[in-house]
């Protein structure tokens, strides 16, 4: 589920981008158009939202019995 | 006379209080060969270090040995520190060794620069190898010590700029004799885990301290790792063949966590961004999409659908115009070519095409009568002709104009080179045979004379 997610953040930047192009050229038909806008506004807000999550970052460590456990920034 | 008896325990024991008070014996430096090296299960090393004329044992017991980043073998040349003095059990003197390198950091450089050639030449460094850095990296692998500035500088770097981003660290011995296997392992476990970034990092150091990251081994496994790696590896100034093998070279550990992550006051500003334009775009699209909605609608057409009807109409009776007119042209134009037809004069008098007729065939009998009889009389005057002809070829004829015909044995004679004296010739006249016997032959040239 992670996985799914980090995957999922560079993709949507990436089409985020490309509808952007798209509209800016005008060529898409208006229906077309007003589908991609809501799409990447979706888009737009998922990102946003993702990067605005209040949580601590996670550190890990791999230790000697090949678990992860937490780690601490050492001061 | 008393003679006194040391015991050889006292006697070493002066010995050895002889090279304690030597102050030169107690830090010495000296350069040397190895040889017969044994690395003890406890981790003191044995060795004899030796010149092209003289030998010396040496002990570097396992306290020193663990800063060294190499692993000494026989043959190698060091420079070694230590302190000489003597073994009182065996009464034997060696030099304890404390710190050891090898000779000549030279050597290092070469080392360096010969991997760099091999490596460089295989391709290894290539731009078409390295694997494109992700632009945000969700869950980051971090291969380095686990203490020290290296992984504090990483771990903070990232938290500030990107704190979504999750780390995991494989801790990692970065310098000394076992580093190279240990960062080739880690680089391996790493590859097993959903990393969408490797950092390979190390703070600064002497070449020495950094070597482990002038491995060939270890650029090779960073060469086939199929996860992106960023190396941070010493200062700025230091280059490792890790980096020249990475598919990003960072100045420092803390350019490299810069590198690997953006910042996400950035990336929201760009989001922003892309909504201004994206909002742009769709009101621009509908701005002229209504223009050309308002066109329409004032479009005369639209406006007078009739005027579409009024038009066909009118090309309708024009049309219609055109059909009656050439119709009616087609009619007179054949009215005129019978007219024409009836009154003309062989239509009126049809007896003139026989009378036309019955002259020719009298005509042609005439000449074929005419021809006949020419070419009767050509014929007679051609056999007349030849009738003569005849009458001058046939040789009675001739004989008879007086000439003869003289043989020998039926053959005809025609030349004097037939014959020759007392031949018997026979010749022909027109009232018989005369046969004579040649009496002498004349050329013609000779008969005139």
């Amino acid at each position: 589920m992670e996985k799914e997610k980090k995957i999922n953040f560079e993709k949507n930047i990436k089409k985020l981008e490309d509808i952007v192009r798209e509209l800016e050229q005008g060529e898409v038909p208006l229906d077309d158009a007003l589908n991609k806008f809501n799409e990447a506004f979706k888009l737009s807000k998922e990102c946003d939202d993702k990067l605005k999550e209040v949580s601590e970052s996670v550190n890990k460590i791999l230790n000697k019995d090949g678990n992860l456990e937490e780690f601490k920034i050492p001061e | 006379m008393n003679v006194k008896y040391y015991t050889i325990t006292a006697l070493n024991k002066s010995i050895k209080k002889m090279f304690d008070e030597k102050l030169e014996l107690n830090n010495i430096h000296i350069k040397g060969e190895i040889s017969n090296f044994k690395h003890h299960t406890r981790g003191h090393f044995y060795f004899t270090l030796k010149d092209e004329n003289s030998q010396i044992s040496a002990i570097m017991f396992a306290t020193n040995t663990k800063s060294l980043n190499f692993e000494p073998v026989d043959g190698m040349k060091v420079l070694v520190s230590g302190k000489v003095t003597v073994y009182e059990t065996t009464g034997s003197y060696q030099i304890y060794v404390n710190d050891m390198q090898q000779d000549g950091l030279g050597n290092l450089y070469l080392e360096f620069e010969k991997l760099k050639k091999k490596l460089e030449a295989e391709g290894l460094f290539k731009k078409e190898h390295k694997k494109s850095i992700p632009k945000y990296p969700m869950r980051i692998g971090i291969i380095t010590a686990s203490t020290g500035a290296a992984i504090r500088d990483i771990l903070s770097t990232i938290k500030r700029r990107f704190p979504i981003c999750e780390t995991i660290l494989f801790p990692c011995l970065v310098q000394g004799a076992d580093a190279k296997d240990d960062i080739v392992r880690n680089i391996h476990l790493a590859n097993t885990y959903p990393l969408d970034l490797i950092i390979l990092g190390r703070g600064g150091g002497s070449i020495e301290d950094l070597w482990a990251f002038n491995e060939e081994i270890v650029a090779r496994s960073i060469y086939d790792s199929e996860i992106p790696i960023i190396s941070g590896v010493g200062h700025e100034i230091d280059f490792t063949i890790s980096d020249f093998v990475a598919d990003l070279r960072a100045p420092t550990p803390t350019g490299a966590a810069e590198m690997a992550v953006p910042n996400t006051l950035d990336v929201l500003n760009m989001i922003m961004q892309y909504r201004i334009r994206l909002t742009k775009g769709i009101t621009n699209k509908l701005d002229k999409e209504r223009k050309i909605l308002d066109n329409l609608k004032n479009n005369y057409i639209l406006k007078n659908p009739m005027s579409l009807y009024e038009k066909q109409e009118q090309n309708f009776d024009h049309l219609y115009e055109r059909l009656i007119n050439a119709i009616k042209v087609n009619i007179s134009s054949n009215e005129e070519k019978i007219s024409k037809i009836k009154s003309s004069f062989i239509f009126k008098n049809p007896r003139l095409l026989f009378a036309d007729k019955a002259y020719n065939y009298n005509e042609l009998i005439k000449r074929l009568k005419i021809n006949i009889n020419n070419i009767m009389e050509n014929k007679k005057n051609i056999y007349i002709n030849l009738l003569s002809k005849v009458e001058v070829l046939n040789p009675i004829t001739t004989i008879k104009r007086g000439y003869t015909i003289t043989k020998q044995n039926d053959k005809v004679i025609s030349s004097i080179k037939n014959v020759k004296n007392n031949d018997i010739i026979m010749t022909t006249l027109t009232d018989g045979i005369i046969e004579s016997v040649v009496k002498d032959v004349y050329e013609e040239s000779n008969v005139s004379k």
